[in-house]
């Protein structure tokens, strides 16, 4: 059972990801230097869609996603899409790692194969995500201190800026901004874990504050990484330089402490652990609810859907499937999976409820 | 419990094993390059001498070190680089490399590009010290290899870094260079050295434009001026100025450091003409006063200021002469009055514009000995 604490950072945990370090190249390439206002409205996107969740929520309290899809629906139609949503889950694990062990390689081990840093990886996911929820969100508090780190690690770029190169403040169309603040909401994909865990909370009140204000660090926290990018590098420079993040870190020097990238690296490894410890908890958990009379254990489970996150990387690796192809994927599937299943959902439901 | 241990036992065995033993570099493998110089020849091929330091151990923490120079010469700074590769032994690697000197033809390229190779390997240096080799290539420079009984790269860095802190020159690292040089609208200046009498010494600020050497730098007396009115002043930087005529030499100077200067400048359009008014408050400490007659500290105030602001005129003047926008003033304009800046052609409209620089001065303390502390004779 989780109380309001533990949901809190559940979800910031599984928002932040390997995704950071290149946020503030991919925001520029769509919305330019304006791209922190466009961070602004895609927290206030996810705002809404949280409010969506949550009225879905409050229709069936202490029953998962996975339940009322059935509900709503019918349980067949409803299964159908519950291994939609496993599969997409999966599918997020996969790019995740995918990336984690691209940026390891290019940043820290080059010459290290990539196989071996994925299994480490999955393995340290695996291990995280065999106990039951209260630890993981448990460990996720214990790693708070990275938050921490971080910040500080970017105050240390502040010797070198000029706020200047933000202005003029709106210049890119509101069509370009938009475009920016919908892709700056599905980097912060994550939050709907919120809808599978609901069977585990705690009888607890405001949960939709805890939501909010989960919502709301996020939403700075990326405003200020983008920020910081912005007017520490020149404009070119950040439409062009992949890992915005991690070169502004590896340009910081003094006595004491050099290649800050490489430490943040080491320490950021937990955050991205921690978003795949979340999807892969979450399907584990649900399917051993569903087969639990064909499958006793959900270490099982577990290691199966490990192992089938690692089959995909042969077909990447010996260039079967080209890499930009399955990422591209993504931005078929978060739109379908985030914002209109539950929507549909939602509405059905709302019409069920005035015909009867 | 057997069982759970073996497996905690396995698993630090797998971690002891895998974590990054294709990665381990020792550094007895590894080749410290310290110092790169780079230089283009006449056919556009690219001249890369590279010092190397091998530390020869001695036996109870005492080192000894012998200072190597290769050189070669190819199509590209990376290309030159697997060169060296191939006939030296071990790693080369340039991630402690503390200074790279651009040869004078070399810095008058679009150098940026021809340097990406730093930028886009994640393992090298971006925090090395940069310097142009003032009217020679820069293999004269490295040619030295040890100044005293110091490597060359070691004197070199703290030379530019002590130049920084005096206000000599700009603080300006390799990341800086790129990030300035791909920026609309603001130039920079990078440290010039030479060589005299087998040391090195920075002689100026060079004032670039769109990324390339104009040729023109700011000597070493007039740049903390400079660098007073771009704002990127370091900790200090000290000033002689000359006493009017009645004071005979040699009791005629006034020496004294400016700490913490502020600026701000304000531009106004109108019709065509851009006027900049630049507005800079100078803090002065006086160390040192030379003169035999009373000085009374509103004179020792007149002189000064009259004197800082004479010389910011002289620096301006340079500044435009070169075309190098090192003030910023067309970023300014970009970020704030986006609408002018489009239908300007800066290249041809900075050396026009007007600038005018005006220094406040204030004596914030005249230091052991009081104001009016010279004696009258």
């Amino acid at each position: 059972m989780i109380n309001n604490k533990h949901l809190f950072y559940l979800i910031i945990f599984t928002q932040f990801g390997v995704a950071i370090t290149s946020f503030p190249n991919n925001m520029y390439k769509v919305a330019g230097h304006d791209g922190w206002i466009s961070t602004l409205v895609g927290g206030m996107i996810v705002q809404i869609l949280i409010l969506l969740y949550y009225s879905l929520y409050k229709k069936f309290p202490d029953k998962s996603f996975t339940d009322y899809t059935k509900i709503i629906t019918n349980p067949f139609i409803g299964t159908c899409i519950n291994i939609c949503y496993y599969a997409y889950f999966l599918y997020v694990v996969l790019v995740v790692s995918m990336r984690f062990s691209d940026i390891i390689t290019i940043w820290i081990f080059p010459k290290s194969p990539s196989w071996l840093i994925l299994i480490l990886f999955l393995l340290t996911a695996y291990i995280v995500a065999k106990n039951d929820i209260l630890t993981i969100a448990r460990t996720y508090v214990l790693c708070t201190f990275i938050f921490l780190i971080f910040i500080l690690f970017l105050l240390s770029a502040y010797d070198n800026v000029h706020i200047g190169r933000i202005l003029p403040i709106g210049q890119y169309p509101i069509k370009k901004i938009g475009s920016g603040a919908y892709s700056s909401f599905l980097e912060m994909l994550g939050f709907e874990i919120f809808l599978f865990i609901a069977p585990n909370f705690q009888d607890t009140k405001k949960k939709l504050f805890t939501l909010t204000f989960a919502n709301f660090f996020t939403t700075i926290f990326y405003t200020f990484i983008i920020i910081t990018s912005y007017i520490r590098l020149s404009n070119k420079e950040n439409s062009y330089i992949i890992d915005p993040i991690l070169y502004i870190f590896k340009t910081y020097h003094s006595k004491m402490i050099e290649s800050l990238d490489t430490i943040f690296l080491s320490l950021w490894t937990i955050v991205i652990c921690a978003t795949v410890v979340s999807y892969i908890y979450i399907v584990s958990e649900d399917v051993h609810k569903r087969l639990s009379l064909i499958v006793k254990n959900r270490k099982s489970i577990l290691l199966f859907i490990i192992i089938v996150v690692f089959a995909f990387y042969p077909l990447v690796s010996f260039h079967l499937i080209r890499r930009e192809t399955i990422v591209n994927f993504g931005s078929y599937l978060d739109p379908l999976f985030i914002i209109i299943i539950p929507c549909l959902l939602f509405l059905i439901n709302k019409v069920r409820g005035l015909i009867n | 419990m057997i069982r759970k241990s073996i497996i905690i036992i396995c698993l630090f065995l797998f971690l002891l094993v895998a974590t990054g033993c294709w990665d381990s570099r020792t550094i007895t493998e590894k080749t410290l390059v310290n110092g790169i110089s780079i230089d283009i020849d006449q056919d556009k091929k690219i001249e890369v001498n590279a010092l190397i330091l091998d530390i020869i151990g001695r036996g109870a923490g005492v080192f000894d070190f012998q200072n190597e120079s290769v050189k070669s010469i190819q199509n590209s700074v990376s290309h030159a680089g697997m060169e060296i590769q191939s006939f030296l032994p071990g790693d080369i690697t340039t991630s402690k490399t503390r200074v790279i000197l651009l040869g004078e033809d070399f810095s008058k390229t679009k150098f940026i590009h021809l340097l990406s190779t730093f930028r886009r390997r994640t393992f090298s240096n971006l925090n090395v010290s940069v310097a142009i080799t003032n009217k020679q290539p820069a293999k004269n420079v490295l040619a030295l290899k040890t100044v005293g009984s110091k490597p060359l790269s070691f004197i070199l860095r703290d030379t530019i870094d002590n130049a920084e802190s005096t206000s000599i020159a700009q603080k300006m690292e390799l990341f800086n260079i790129f990030t300035y040089s791909s920026e609309d609208g603001i130039d920079f200046t990078i440290p010039v050295v030479d060589v005299s009498d087998k040391r090195v010494e920075v002689v100026g600020a060079g004032l670039m434009h769109n990324a390339s050497y104009t040729g023109h730098f700011i000597t070493s007396e007039q740049s903390p001026v400079l660098l007073m009115l771009m704002g990127k002043y370091g900790n200090t930087g000290h000033f002689i100025t000359k006493l009017p005529k009645k004071y005979e030499a040699p009791y005629n100077t006034i020496s004294y450091e400016i700490i913490r200067p502020r600026n701000n400048f304000s531009i106004t359009t109108s019709k065509d003409k851009i006027k900049v008014n630049l507005k800079v408050d100078a803090f002065v400490r006086i160390d040192g006063i030379t003169s035999i007659k009373m000085l009374q500290e509103k004179e020792m105030w007149s002189i000064i200021k009259k004197d800082l602001n004479k010389r910011a005129k002289e620096v301006i003047k340079e500044i435009q002469v070169a075309n190098s926008d090192v003030l910023g003033i067309g970023r300014y304009l970009k970020e704030h009055q986006p609408e002018e800046w489009r239908k300007l052609n800066w290249q041809k409209e900075y050396p026009t514009i007007e600038t005018k620089p005006k220094v406040t001065v204030t004596i914030l303390s005249t230091g052991a000995i009081g104001t009016e502390s010279q004696l009258e004779e």
